[in-house]
């Protein structure tokens, strides 16, 4: 289970997360909604390790995690598919991959992982040898995903999947991550601007404002008001 | 001038900057007294004063070349307190070059040799009177530094470091090459001017250098200020810190870039002749990248585009460069005796300032920011600022929307 | 000029030496944006360790060369963790002042400890040569060119074929999203200046016997690896080592001109590089990399 506790993140003198508290359940996803700078993809950040955390702490399975870098915070199972198609653009996309299970020991393991990617997203099959920069925003898209899984984490922060991508293939990212939730038995932090899809996947979600937590409650009790989906999902 | 002397304070704090050298150092001192110490008071006293009469306090800062007039007499020695002038001269050259706009220059040093060669050469060979070949001297250094200014257009960052280190260490080869005009390994012996008539009975041959690279000194600090003060400073500004912004704003980056380097090299030029003359001897090998190097300690040592960061700068490292072996950095450790060599400590001293106060000892003492950070960064500790506590106070009620007994379903299917 | 070709393989000896302190300029570079103008510096201080193994110590030639290896390594590292990653998001001037600062301090340490005078140091290489399309080839030329070339292929295979290295490619290429997939970025850093600092020391080893050992070994030498690597354009590996190559051949072409010398030929590879960066800034081999904001 991940908990934010209180967390507090600042750029310098601005606060861009303010007291946040989070909660994550073993293989639940959880959808994190908001306006555009409204600190959603700083508070993945702060999970990772990419930030540090002015205060407040963040606890993962039995432990606090809120002090330790980027590559800890990995190997205790979370990973992070940040936003914005981070890929190693002049490696290929084998190798991206690879670069996903760098902290795994098991060869054999990471090469059948390799495979059942490939079969999740066989645009990468076709394209195992290409520089992952000449991919297409969608493969890219793709790829970030499929190399983030390729770790085998317990924990997915997702920032912003959908981003760019047409509204087919994101329908068809979205399905394969359902699958792939169920297969690998994931928990997820979903960050997303399109809050009815987001929706319809997580069982719980939170409304940042301005860095902090606005309203938290059930995907189906948040589908049900029609005024809040108004006021702050814009839907 | 005018904008040097201009309104009162800053007069008055020159003034009395002077009044109160005179009074330390012939009234209440009349024994020899640390020169340090009387630039230091002098300083404090010209602050002090324009702070109380509400004047940019910046502007007093002025005040420790007028007790330099004074100081000729006893204090520190002459000769010394001419070479530590001579090197902020050509210090404040290059910040204007790397400090005010960024293009780091690693060649200061071939451009004061090239001051020098031409003081020497002009000097020693043709009869030439010396004071006559200083302006020429930074003319020279200035015309050879317009070239470098131009091709340095063409790189930046990494680039230019490149360029200007090759030019530091192919300099003096070339220097050494052409022995018909440099005397090669030999050098140029140069003899030091006597004071002209009137001054022959107040001064000896070195008060007289020492009174020369003063006056020098202060037209390079008054042109420098000038230049820096103004339409020009403030299009320098920007430029360095955030060339895209200025070149968005309409500033001339080409015409300042290469500005800079031309009259940063003129002071390196003049700064040579200077040492021409009281060195009495010019050598290719003393101009390579080492003699460079030190430049940009001395800036970034006393603080990168400040005027008297060059001055702090170059008193500093003078003093190390002629004192550690006596200031005593020898220590044992299990038992060997270990001395730490000179440069050395120069360099580690060099890398402390930037990894702990990049604004060197100017900023240190003139940004209060700067300093907290210093001292919290030798305790170790992290910066906490107070609005994280003050936000506390406001925080909005969450919404909750879900039945209270069920707040984290588990999910099992979508 | 004469195309001798005994010339040619001497040029060739002394430019593997050029090209490996390129190379490890390059390396550094094109991960951290570091230009290391220690790179010289701490090659010479490590041959010095070398000499003071074989020399001093009596150890057997290559034991000796292999502990200056390995010494040179732990200092690449050391150095980085200590003086480079406390600077490494300031301002691109105080990264250069730093490594300048080092180029100071280990000039400073090899005059220490082992004073200004020149050391012999033997080459372990045989002293004949070997006759080659009628010419002689000294074996040292050989010797030299062919443990430069081993030491670059390694690096090579270090990044092409090992885990590792594939970490270095992708901290290179994007640090932020290496650190979230686990990669110590640091670590990965410091192994890198480590790899830079033990090529640059086999280089010092390899051209100790022929420039003679002394603390300004490296200085002549680091204008003509600047000059190599500006020819692949500061971010390529094979460029870097194919500009040393070409600098030293050219070099020793040009050195053998009477009316140049080798005291003009500094300042002839000062003007190809002028000529080159003007010409083609990106380098012969580079991409131009784009200017961050
Ligand atoms: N590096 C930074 N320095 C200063 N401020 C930053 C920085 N990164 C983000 N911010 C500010 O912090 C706030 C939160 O940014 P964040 O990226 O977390 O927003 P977001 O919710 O992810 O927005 P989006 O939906 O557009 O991705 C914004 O106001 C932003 O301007
Ligand atoms: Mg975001």
């Amino acid at each position: 289970m991940l908990e934010l506790r209180d967390i507090v993140v600042r750029y310098g003198p601005v606060v861009a997360v303010d007291r946040v508290s989070i909660r994550v359940e073993e293989q639940q996803v959880v959808a994190l909604l908001g306006a555009n700078g409204a600190g959603k993809t700083t508070v993945l950040k702060a999970i990772s390790g990419l930030l540090p955390c002015a205060s407040g702490d963040i606890a993962w399975g039995g432990g606090v995690i809120s002090k330790l870098p980027p590559h800890r915070i990995v190997r205790a199972g979370i990973c992070q598919v940040p936003e914005g198609r981070e890929v190693f653009a002049g490696l290929s996309v084998y190798d991206n991959l690879r670069l996903g299970a760098y902290l795994r020991r098991n060869r054999h393991a990471v090469r059948s992982d390799i495979d059942r990617m490939y079969e999740y997203f066989p645009v990468l099959a076709e394209r195992r040898d290409q520089a992952a920069g000449t991919l297409s925003g969608g493969e890219q898209q793709m790829l970030v995903i499929a190399r983030a899984l390729m770790s085998s984490p317990a924990m997915l922060l997702l920032d912003e999947p959908s981003l760019g991508l047409a509204p087919l293939v994101v329908q068809q990212v979205f399905s394969i991550l359902r699958r792939i939730c169920d297969d690998m038995r994931l928990s997820v932090l979903l960050v997303e601007q399109d809050a009815e899809t987001a929706l319809s996947i997580a069982s719980y979600a939170y409304v940042l404002e301005a860095g902090r937590v606005v309203v938290e409650g059930s995907s189906v009790a948040m589908q049900g008001d029609e005024s809040l989906r108004r006021s702050y999902l814009g839907y | 001038m005018r904008s040097v002397l201009h309104g009162h304070p800053r007069l008055v704090g020159l003034v009395i900057s002077a009044l109160v050298t005179w009074l330390l150092n012939e009234v209440l001192f009349p024994t020899p007294l640390n020169g340090y110490l009387v630039v230091l008071f002098a300083y404090v006293g010209g602050v002090v004063v324009a702070r109380l009469s509400r004047g940019d306090h910046r502007y007093a800062a002025l005040g420790p070349l007028v007790p330099l007039v004074f100081l000729a007499q006893n204090s520190i020695g002459v000769t010394e307190l001419t070479q530590i002038l001579i090197l902020a001269i050509a210090a404040l050259g290059l910040d204007l070059i790397t400090g005010w706009t960024g293009q780091l220059n690693l060649a200061q040093g071939i451009f004061i040799g090239l001051g020098a060669y031409v003081t020497a050469i002009l000097a020693s060979k043709h009869g030439w009177p010396i004071l006559l070949t200083l302006p020429l001297a930074g003319l020279v250094a200035a015309a050879a530094g317009l070239l470098l200014g131009v091709l340095a257009l063409r790189f930046d960052g990494v680039y230019l470091a490149v360029l200007t280190s090759a030019v530091a260490l192919a300099g003096p080869v070339l220097l050494l090459h052409y022995k018909s005009i440099t005397n090669g390994v030999n050098g140029i012996i140069v003899n030091q001017p006597q004071p002209p008539g009137a001054f022959a009975d107040w001064l000896d041959t070195d008060q007289w250098g020492y009174y020369v690279t003063v006056v020098m000194a202060i037209i390079a600090v008054c042109i420098s200020w000038n230049l820096l003060s103004g339409r020009i400073g403030r299009a320098l500004r920007a430029l360095r810190d955030s060339p895209i912004a200025a070149k968005g704003i309409g500033v001339d980056l080409t015409r300042y870039k290469v500005l800079a380097f031309a009259v940063g090299s003129f002071w390196a030029g003049l700064a040579g002749g200077l040492y021409a003359m009281t060195i009495g001897f010019v050598s290719a090998d003393s101009f390579g990248l080492f003699y460079s190097i030190q430049f940009l300690t001395i800036i970034v040592v006393g603080g990168l585009s400040t005027i008297s960061g060059a001055f702090v700068g170059a008193v500093v490292i003078y003093e190390l460069s002629t004192n550690v072996q006596t200031i005593g950095f020898a220590t044992t450790v299990n038992g060997v005796a270990l001395s730490i060599p000179q440069a050395a400590v120069y360099a580690i001293l060099l890398i402390l300032v930037v990894i702990f106060a990049p604004k060197g000892i100017i900023g240190i003492f003139s940004d209060k920011s700067d300093w907290s950070r210093l001292t919290q960064r030798l305790r170790g500790g992290h910066n906490r600022s107070t609005d994280v506590v003050q936000a506390q106070a406001d925080r909005p009620p969450i919404v909750r929307l879900d039945a209270p007994e069920d707040p984290h379903p588990a999910i099992t299917s979508y | 000029m004469h195309l001798d070709l005994q010339l040619i393989t001497s040029g060739l000896a002394i430019g593997s030496v050029y090209g490996s302190i390129a190379l490890g300029l390059v390396l550094i570079y094109r991960s951290t944006g570091i230009l290391n103008f220690a790179q010289g510096e701490m090659a010479t201080f490590s041959t010095y360790i070398g000499w003071s193994f074989v020399v001093s110590v009596g150890m057997p030639y290559w034991v000796g060369f292999l502990l200056a290896v390995l010494a040179a390594f732990l200092l690449g590292a050391v150095v980085e963790r200590v003086a480079i990653r406390p600077v490494q998001n300031q301002p691109h001037l105080t990264v250069v002042i730093v490594t300048l600062g080092l180029f100071l301090l280990f000039n400073a340490l090899s005059l220490k400890f082992w004073h200004s005078d020149v050391r012999p140091f033997r080459s372990p290489f045989p002293s004949g040569s070997v006759h080659v399309l009628g010419t002689y080839i000294s074996w040292v030329s050989i010797g030299i060119f062919g443990v430069s070339l081993i030491s670059m292929a390694f690096v090579g295979i270090v990044f092409r074929f090992t885990k590792v290295g594939l970490a270095m490619r992708a901290v290179t290429s994007n640090p932020m999203a290496s650190a979230l997939m686990g990669i110590s970025n640091g670590r990965i850093l410091s192994l890198g200046w480590g790899l830079s600092a033990a090529v640059g020391a086999i280089a010092g080893m390899l051209a100790a016997n022929r420039l003679l050992l002394d603390p300004n070994m490296m200085q002549g030498v680091l204008l003509y690896a600047f000059a190599a690597a500006v020819i692949g354009g500061m971010t390529s590996p094979v460029g870097a080592v194919i500009g040393g190559l070409v600098m030293g051949v050219t070099n020793a072409l040009v050195s053998s001109v009477s009316w140049i010398g080798s005291d003009l030929s500094l300042a002839a590879t000062f003007i190809v590089l002028v000529l080159i960066l003007l010409v083609r800034p990106q380098g012969l081999f580079g991409r131009q990399i784009e200017v961050r904001v």
